[in-house]
């Protein structure tokens, strides 16, 4: 091969293409015409086979009345034969995570089982103390008439099996399925039924703390990974017999647990009803957490304001589900989601209401104001240097107009540049790896505030202007707000840029209005503020909490009293610590 | 409509043709920019913002008209504006309008000259005595200035004065004569207001005749005291006569009373402060008094508001009769004699004079307003309430009456406090033998 032809392979690999280059597919083509593949036509075989089992089944089973229909499943009497079907399900032994084990129970006479279960996410010791060990070792004393599989199998269970949970199958993808979720399936020679014995114990990380919503005072619990752990920490803080977890399942593939959390009696029914059909009809391959659950089930994907509120903390989940909302825990996802939410939700913290009410009201106001400034300063500024100067004072119009003098370009362009910058610093310092992560802020501080100004290249007053707001956009406490207010700030620049004042009037005009008419769950997204009636409590300040004694007026309650009027009440009877002659 | 123009969809084009069909529609959106525009748009800097106008009369035009414009980066740069630069362009053009002298501006002032941040209209005394303020017009028409621009009428030619505004403690001159209105809440020696809005709400009416400030230029090369005496014996507080040596050389001090639109006189400081106490804008300053037991010394003491001032309107018809009656609090500051006025027969004495005095300065206004056939104090403000419409109002003319008013004042002064001690300082070794 000379020079010519390395260069031209090195440049165009297509054009040099042998039969030594692999290929994946077409491409994205739509793959008709082409024969299925082996793969493909076994697992169909594999399904079409275990229904029509199941069928004939049925069938037989039909006059016999409702408890056999139930009993009802694919597997056979003869265990090498389910084996072999569970071990085809799992694709093993070439999937070498399914663990068979083949034992003989130690009872008179013996009887042949299998122990099966996934590597990595059931608990070894669970299964060596408390099945295999009853199984080989204790079971001397059990004696079994011979072939009698069913018997067999309900004595062990009783007897035998120390386990806690220990549950009956019946076919082989309720069998898959025990055992994807950790637990330990026992086959018995003889039984068209699998005994499944809970023994899950999939990695987890401890409890920590929260990344995203710290507070000074107050728990520093976080949800993790594991969704049951997260239901414990919300149920340690209401011990309520009425609360209620439904487990639903979301995903083809993926069957990801969905824990539906919320109050008998205080949560709206029509609320529950709604969020469990939302989240039942979905219908995809995998969920890969909350963020993207809550994208399937929020009310509207176009806006860019969320309509729901995802929260690592559990006593912010528990105050909402005390308050009749919906908590929805997606296995693997440490965050809850809470339905609904309203505008004023993300504005506010757990800390709102751990500090004395006077400090929690100044904080929602300080944050109120970061949402004003991060969403409309750059705006206002370019609205009074392009179009309007006579707005501001003339001491400040000309201190802006001689920063500006020595700067070669429009200050729209000066503005962009500057917030593109900002986003870069941000961007990277959210990417880049622990360890140098101080060399950002380093470079950021370089760039945005010394090199730019030196060099005349922008205005220290827009420093300010950029530095103010992006201060302000980290002001607000909600993650998924603060994108949505920072991409309206720049439709609202983009506006501003082509009318001044009238064009950003009109676009907080449309901003407000596009609020106003959102919903999150039925619920108004403005609410209480807009579409309820009555007096508003806890919405933009806090009020004394001996004084909030309503549930939200926005959700249609069953009964919306939470406290009584009087919350610390004198009772006669109490001893009395001043007596007269006191000191 | 829409679709009578695009003609009836028809067979499988159908949803192509309904998207079509939305086509002016978004042609339209498209074109809503070009309409409101970023025609209008002028970067900050770009800007060549005038801070005061001063207008005079003009040779070849009716005007000449002095623009006072704002140098950014000498005004409010960091480095303090270069040492001998100044921080203000001054120049002066001879056009009919302010928009007339923004077309000739155009022709050699590089920058977009605009007027948003004019404070200050200068007017030169004979212009607003000969012809008045014909020009008043334009500034209510004209939307780049603001109503709440101050006039100041110059005893000199606006444009010598504008040139000779070159304050010593700040760096913009128009922030300076600004300060210097500010003083009318403490001294009282100013009106209470003098923005272009106020004087064009009095021009139409009759019931009050506007005041503007009065500021004057002084020869800055004289080293002499200058002023005059007053009536009360003091000295004069006028502008350009202030008994003063060295500072910038623009006073603003006292007012000019007009007449509809023609300037009829000048109003010193004390007379100013008699005529805010007519007109109840008066809240409180240092005054001085000749002192009763020794019309040689002064006795000076701070007067403040006692109670609003109260004008009745007794009779109208032919000659009609009007009342004010003014109620004043005091605290002695100073007495140089050092008679001791805390004697209840004295005390009585001291807040007689000064309550003479004050009548004294209060009547001579009165009468010079009256003279001038102006109405600066607004006694037609109470007046005018007597008439059930606008009509009958017209038709009795005040401004033809005012000058025939019988004017009564009466002055109520209590003396509350004599300072931080009661009795005088024994300095001299008379007051120590006592």
């Amino acid at each position: 091969m000379n020079i010519w032809e390395r260069l031209k392979r090195l440049l165009d690999p297509s054009a040099s293409m042998g039969d030594d280059t692999f290929i994946l597919g077409d491409g994205g083509g739509s793959g008709t015409g082409r024969p299925p593949s082996a793969e493909m036509l076994a697992d169909a075989r594999m399904r079409t086979e275990a229904l029509l089992t199941r069928l004939d089944r049925l069938v037989e089973a039909a006059p016999k009345g409702k408890d056999a229909l139930e009993k009802v499943g694919d597997l056979s009497t003869s265990l090498d034969e389910n084996l072999q079907k569970v071990k085809e399900l799992f694709r093993a032994p070439t999937n070498k995570d399914l663990i068979d084990r083949t034992i003989l129970i130690a009872t008179d006479p013996p009887v042949r089982a299998v122990l099966l279960f996934i590597e990595g996410i059931s608990d070894k010791t669970v299964i060596n103390d408390n099945i295999m060990q009853p199984l080989m070792l204790l079971a001397h004393e059990l004696r079994l008439e011979p072939g009698q599989g069913d018997d067999a199998v309900d004595r062990i269970e009783r007897r035998l099996l120390a386990g806690h949970q220990v549950s009956r199958q019946y076919d082989r993808a309720s069998i898959a399925e025990s055992l994807l979720s950790g637990d330990t399936v026992v086959l018995v020679e003889g039984a068209a039924v699998a005994l499944a014995v809970e023994t899950k114990e999939p990695p987890v990380r401890s409890v920590g703390d929260p990344k995203t919503e710290q507070v000074i005072w107050g728990p520093h619990d976080a949800f993790n990974e594991a969704w049951r752990v997260n239901v414990a920490l919300v149920r340690r803080r209401l011990k309520d017999p009425r609360l209620v977890t439904e487990i639903l399942t979301v995903g083809e593939v993926s069957k990801t647990y969905v824990g539906m959390l919320y109050i008998d009696t205080i949560a709206p029914p029509a609320l529950v009803a709604e969020v469990k059909r939302r989240v039942e009809a979905v219908k995809v391959d995998i969920v890969n957490g909350a963020g993207t659950l809550q994208q399937y089930i929020m009310d509207n994907p176009h806006s860019l304001l969320p309509s729901t509120l995802l929260t690592e903390r559990p006593d912010r989940t528990a105050a909402y589900l005390s308050e009749g909302h919906v908590a929805l825990f997606v296995d693997t996802s440490p965050t809850a989601i809470i339905c609904p939410t309203t505008f004023w939700a993300l504005l506010q913290t757990a800390e709102d209401y751990y500090l004395h009410w006077p400090f929690g009201s100044a904080l929602r106001y300080i944050r109120l104001g970061a949402l004003v400034i991060a969403l409309l300063l750059p705006s206002f500024y370019i609205a009074v240097v392009n179009y309007h100067p006579e707005m501001v004072p003339t001491a400040l119009m000309l201190f802006i107009a001689q920063s500006r003098e020595p700067v070669p370009m429009p200050s729209v362009v000066e503005l962009l540049a500057m917030d593109v910058v900002f986003e870069l610093i941000r961007e990277a310092g959210t990417r880049i790896p622990g360890v140098i992560g101080p060399t950002v802020g380093l470079v950021a501080s370089l760039v945005l505030g010394q090199a730019a100004v030196e060099a005349r290249i922008v205005s220290p007053v827009l420093i300010l202007v950029v530095a103010t707001t992006g201060l302000a956009s980290f002001a607000l406490p909600n993650y998924l707000m603060g994108w949505g207010i920072r991409l309206l700030r720049f439709l609202l620049l983009l506006l501003t840029t082509l009318f001044g004042f009238l064009g950003l009037a009109a676009g907080l005009y449309a901003v407000v209005v596009h609020a106003s008419a959102q919903r999150s769950f039925g619920v108004p997204y403005l609410a209480p503020l807009v579409g309820t009636t009555g007096p508003v409590k806890d919405a933009i300040s806090t009020p004394p909490l001996y004084r909030q004694e309503e549930r939200p007026p926005y959700l249609p309650l069953l009964n919306r009293r939470r406290q009584k009027e009087i919350v610390r009440q004198w009772d006669p009877q109490s001893p009395q610590t001043n007596s007269p002659e006191g000191g | 409509m829409l679709r009578r123009v695009l003609g009836q969809p028809f067979g499988r084009r159908r949803g192509r043709l309904r998207s079509l069909r939305l086509l002016p529609l978004v042609g339209l959106v498209l074109l809503m920019p070009l309409l409101a525009g970023c025609w209008n748009r002028v970067e900050i800097e770009q800007g060549a913002y005038v801070l005061a106008v001063g207008i005079d009369e003009g040779k070849v035009s009716p005007y000449a008209i002095t623009v006072m414009i704002a140098k950014p980066g000498a005004l409010a740069g960091k480095e303090g504006g270069g040492g001998d630069e100044p921080p203000v362009l001054i120049t002066t053009v001879e056009a009919p309008s302010l928009a007339g002298a923004q077309v000739i501006l155009h022709g050699y002032v590089g920058r977009e000259v605009l007027f948003d941040h004019a404070q200050a209209l200068f007017v030169h005394e004979s212009l607003a005595r000969e012809q008045g303020l014909p020009f008043f017009d334009e500034l209510l028409r004209f939307r780049q200035i603001r109503e709440t621009a101050f006039v100041v009428v110059t005893r000199e030619p606006a444009a010598e004065v504008l040139k000779k505004l070159k304050p010593e403690l700040d760096k913009n001159p128009i922030q300076y004569v600004e300060q210097l209105t500010y003083h009318h809440r403490n001294t009282a020696s100013l009106p209470a207001t003098s923005q272009v809005s106020a004087v064009a709400a009095l021009l139409n009416v009759g019931y009050a005749q506007p005041l503007t400030y009065y500021a004057a230029a002084i020869d800055q090369e004289s080293d002499a005291i200058r002023g005059s005496v007053s009536a009360s014996g003091k000295a004069r507080l006028v502008a350009g006569e202030l008994p003063r040596r060295g500072g910038t050389p623009v006073d603003m001090i006292g007012a000019a009373a007009f007449r509809g639109s023609r300037m009829v006189g000048v109003l010193d400081g004390e007379e100013i402060r008699a005529l805010l106490m007519l007109e109840n804008q008066f809240y409180s300053a240092h005054a001085a008094f000749r002192d009763p037991r020794e019309p040689e010394q002064f006795v000076t003491v701070h007067l403040s508001k006692g109670r609003p001032t109260r004008i009745t309107v007794e009779r109208l018809g032919d000659r009609p009769a009007i009342r004010a009656e003014v109620i004043l609090e005091a605290e002695v500051v100073a007495i140089p004699s050092g008679i001791d006025y805390a004697w209840p027969t004295a005390q009585a004495e001291l807040e007689q004079a000064i309550a003479s005095q004050l009548q004294e300065t209060m009547n001579k206004v009165i009468a010079r307003t009256q003279e001038w056939g102006a109405d600066v104090v607004g006694f037609g403000r109470h007046a005018i309430r007597h008439f059930p419409t606008v009509q009958a109002w017209e038709a009795y003319d005040w401004p033809g009456r005012y000058p025939k008013a019988e004017i009564n004042t009466s002055v109520r002064v209590s003396l509350r406090r004599y300072g931080l001690t009661l009795t005088p300082t024994r300095a001299s070794e008379e007051g120590m033998q006592r």
